[in-house]
């Protein structure tokens, strides 16, 4: 498989890792400062509260959902196409894959964007640039797969 | 006598967490910009320490472990309270600067 077949499971996966860390450093810190009696804690804020909450929810989902892509993916039967063999089960592994990416994008970005208070635009600017990122790499992925 | 006289006035200092609050009681954000100043300082100085082993050391990895200290350093300032309990790091500073922390962390891992 080149570099450029590789492109969607790198963002995906980069991604994923991102959302961990993040979630992790939020926990460890809000975890920290329960213990510790800290007098005006993260955990108060609603927004990071929120946001680790829907992190963690989302990560246990991704997880429920590449068990159950690749016991679909491991079902299916290979069909004989011209020159290659044709698997359709990567069409929705990746559509599932891609909708968990959209989501960890989603909160990521808004804990920096309600913070700071950055204009709406330039968020969805940079929530526009990704998503063309990875149609693109999801349609190499579904191009060179198949 | 000003407000920020009179808060100077009313705050006695018992002990060394009183001493490192007591910037906060007039100047919100002391901390704030002290933070930003040591986040600077340990990615500027990271980077030039890596400039005399490669020719091209990495800006973004650099800004992400920076911080990624500087917030650990916050969770900790943000532990030490006055007798009033008055906390050094500000709740809200905390969040910015966690949430800066995160922009940081996100490129730098993205990146690799």
């Amino acid at each position: 498989m080149n570099r450029r077949g590789q492109a969607f499971q790198e963002a995906a996966g980069n991604i994923l890792v991102i959302a961990l860390v993040i979630t992790a450093m939020i926990s460890f810190v809000i975890t920290t400062q329960y213990q510790n009696d800290a007098s005006q804690s993260l955990g108060n804020n609603s927004l990071f509260n929120d946001t680790v909450t829907k992190l963690v929810n989302q990560l246990q989902d991704a997880e429920n959902e590449s068990a159950l892509q690749q016991n679909l993916f491991n079902d299916e039967k290979p069909k004989q196409g011209f020159g290659s063999i044709v698997l359709f089960g990567i069409v929705p592994a990746v559509k599932t894959f891609s909708t968990n990416t959209y989501g960890f994008i989603g909160l990521i970005i808004r804990i920096p964007v309600v913070l700071f208070g950055i204009d709406p635009t330039i968020q969805n600017t940079v929530i526009t640039w990704l998503i063309i990122l990875l149609l693109i790499a999801i349609w190499l992925v579904y191009k060179l797969g198949g | 006598m000003g407000n920020c006289d009179i808060m100077l006035h009313q705050f006695g200092i018992t002990g060394i967490a009183d001493i490192l609050v007591y910037p906060t009681v007039c100047d919100y954000y002391f901390y704030a910009k002290i933070f930003a100043f040591l986040f600077l300082a340990i990615a500027g100085l990271m980077y030039f320490i890596e400039r005399q082993f490669i020719v091209k050391p990495d800006l973004i990895s650099c800004l992400g472990v920076s911080s990624l200290a500087t917030s650990m350093l916050a969770t900790i300032g943000s532990l030490i309270k006055s007798a009033d309990g008055i906390p050094m790091v500000q709740g809200d500073i905390l969040a910015y600067i966690i949430g800066g922390s995160i922009v940081f962390i996100s490129l730098w891992l993205w990146k690799q």
